[in-house]
């Protein structure tokens, strides 16, 4: 069911951290080896000193690839908490640890049309996904939602701003409103390969605008410590048969096709964290 | 892959009747089912391999989030997610044993005699040793805890030495309790050949969106270096108070850590949570430990005494 695992564990070099508009830091480093990536895959990823010294913070975080070229690595990120905050730290020629590159990728195909639609932290795999169809010759489009215009990443959208459908949940840019709501008025849309990466509430509303002949890919997000499937920490239900289980994220997504994922019984199926409280029941594995 | 090569030293060790090639094993729930990461962190490394614990049956685990990290720790509430004994059996030994691996396997059941089928099932499979984890839910009385009790400690002992003679039995103890040396007493009087301690430790968090709980159980599991002081306070205290060795398991980070646990007397140790940082940490322990014991003239971990007299 699950291939081996390729991922390596390795060192990378800050080239820059730069905030690119009011939301993101662009991070661009440097690698010792090349190893070939896809759109949707992610690294872990962490400052050095946080190992040799304080252990604090503790574990690596998840970034996806934003670009990867030779010995060259991309990534988009906003600042949530510590993790995230000690990478807008770095300073050029400062070390990384990194493990990966990790996951499944989105599909490449040029059948449905692919229809990207990335919403805050997930536009960078789909700024990967849409270069890569470019390259590939494969028509596609691009719909990117932030909260105001402020936040456009522009540095990182260079190039593309004449591609990218833009929508603005205050409507400073483009499209007033969020991405759902404007592919929705969209009546006589072709069928299309949806891929998707963005916050939980998104996702789980673009299902609701499946037609004939869509397919969709969704990339997920969840709090991750080992990245390789051996904690289990980052689990999602999955059909199984006439039952469902819990399959890892991390290992065999974060890109998942739509029919998979199994919606049943769950409270929250793709929102963000704090979910209801239950019993107090201890649980000390 | 032996790590005794020549002019290097003998990082092997003891524990009771069961030898290790080096002291660093695998924690359960740390490292799978012993072969998920391989290559990048092959179960060879290891000195022993500890498996994910599994129940008789499959168990598919709690909702998310599931993860919280602290400073310097992980909350986790996984919720035991197994894949059952059978296929456990069926699957994952086999694999194992392909390479050479005879797993420590921990388990755990709702009652005694669950836990005794259990193990009357490996008796006959390629295993080093059992591990019992008793810090599940106990079915019969609506949840409490064995592992806080002496009484069903010496009860579920006893009846698993009494269905396991492949090899040692090794019980894992909880922190959440008055007095961990009571509970390895009753390890040791039901007939456990080692104790394993710690566990993880109970901790919370709280989601200031909500104001509850981020995990749908409310509490979990605090491992990773924040709880190294109080592991290797219970392995000192736990190494004087029986006779049977001691398994230290808590926060390990480094070659300086596990030497801690040797010095507070561990016959040997396990990693878990520093696993995730860095899956490449294991085999530089042991390099650095292997340095560190020739620095100060120790051919073996066996005369580690001589270096702190
Ligand atoms: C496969 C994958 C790819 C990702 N790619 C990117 C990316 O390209 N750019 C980017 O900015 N972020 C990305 N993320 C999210 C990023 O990993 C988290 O924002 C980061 O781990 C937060 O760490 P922290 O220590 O700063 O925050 P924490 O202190 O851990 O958390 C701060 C807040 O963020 C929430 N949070 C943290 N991690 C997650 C998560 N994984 N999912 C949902 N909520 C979370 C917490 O609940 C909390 O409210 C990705 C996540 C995954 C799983
Ligand atoms: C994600 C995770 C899963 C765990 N699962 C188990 C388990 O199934 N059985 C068990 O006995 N201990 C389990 N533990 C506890 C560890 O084996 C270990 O006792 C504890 O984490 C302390 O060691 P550490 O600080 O090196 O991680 C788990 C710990 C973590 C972090
Ligand atoms: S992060 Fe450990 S299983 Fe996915």
């Amino acid at each position: 069911m699950r291939a081996s695992l390729t991922a390596n564990y390795r060192r990378g070099r800050v080239i820059s951290c730069q905030p690119d508009g009011d939301l993101y830091f662009d991070l661009e480093l440097s690698v010792e080896q090349e190893t070939p990536a896809q759109p949707g895959q992610f690294y872990l990823v962490a400052a050095e000193e946080s190992l040799d010294e304080s252990l604090d913070p503790l574990l690596k975080r998840p970034l996806s690839i934003l670009t990867s070229t030779n010995d060259r690595l991309g990534f988009l990120f906003k600042v949530v908490g510590r993790g995230t905050r000690a990478l807008a730290r770095l300073d050029e020629g400062d070390g990384l640890d990194l493990l990966g590159p990790l996951g499944n990728p989105f599909t490449i195909d040029a059948e449905p049309q692919p229809l990207l639609v990335g919403g805050g932290v997930g536009v960078p795999p789909l700024i990967f996904l849409s270069q890569q169809l470019s390259a590939a010759g494969i028509a596609h489009r691009v719909v990117f939602a932030f909260g105001t215009a402020g936040d456009i990443p522009k540095w990182l959208l260079q190039g593309m701003e004449n591609k990218v459908e833009i929508c603005t949940l205050d409507g400073t840019c483009g499209f007033h409103g969020n991405p759902v709501d404007y592919l929705a008025a969209e009546q006589d849309r072709a069928p299309a390969r949806i891929q998707a990466c963005g916050p939980g509430g998104m996702l789980a509303a673009l299902r609701g605008l499946r037609k004939p002949g869509d397919e969709i890919e969704l990339s997920l997000e969840e709090h991750m410590a080992c990245g390789v499937g051996i904690c289990r920490g980052c689990a999602v239900p999955v059909k199984d048969g006439d039952d469902w289980r819990y399959a890892t994220i991390c290992r065999e997504g974060p890109v998942f096709p739509d029919d998979v994922l199994h919606h049943g019984e769950l409270e929250a199926p793709l929102t963000g964290p704090g979910s209801a409280c239950r019993c107090g029941e201890e649980n000390n594995e | 892959m032996s790590r005794i090569r020549a002019g290097q030293p003998d990082l092997s060790v003891e524990v009771g009747s069961l030898q290790l090639t080096n002291p660093l094993c695998s924690a359960s729930g740390c490292f799978g089912y012993g072969l998920d990461c391989d290559p990048l962190l092959p179960p060879e490394v290891f000195g022993g391999v500890v498996t994910k614990t599994v129940t008789p049956q499959p168990r598919k685990g709690n909702p998310v989030p599931r993860l919280r990290e602290t400073s310097s720790g992980l909350l986790n509430s996984i919720g035991l997610e197994n894949c059952g004994l059978s296929p456990f059996i069926l699957e994952k030994i086999p694999a194992l044993a392909a390479r050479g691996i005879k797993p420590i396997v921990s388990i755990s059941a709702g009652d005694p005699q669950g836990f005794a089928d259990m193990a009357s099932a490996l008796n006959r499979e390629p295993v080093a040793a059992l591990e019992l984890n008793l810090s599940c839910p106990n079915v019969a009385s609506a949840g409490a805890n064995f592992a806080t009790d002496p009484g069903a400690v010496v009860e579920i002992v006893a009846a698993v030495k009494g269905a396991f003679t492949a090899g040692p039995v090794w019980v894992k103890l909880t922190p959440n309790v008055t007095d961990i040396t009571a509970i390895a007493a009753a390890a040791a009087a039901g007939g456990a050949d080692a104790v394993c301690a710690i566990n993880t430790l109970l901790g919370m968090d709280i989601d200031l969106t909500t104001g509850r709980s981020p995990f749908a159980r409310t509490t979990a599991g605090l491992s990773g270096p924040a709880i190294m002081p109080v592991a290797l306070a219970a392995v000192y205290r736990i190494s004087r108070s029986v006779e049977i060795p001691v398994v230290g398991i808590g926060g390990i980070a480094s070659a300086e850590d596990v030497l801690k646990f040797l010095a507070a007397g561990a016959s040997a140790v396990q990693v878990g949570t520093i696993v995730f940082r860095d899956p490449t940490l294991p085999a530089r322990i042991l390099d650095e430990l292997a340095a560190w014991l020739t620095e100060r003239g120790c051919d073996s971990i066996s005369e580690l005494e001589t270096a702190w007299r």
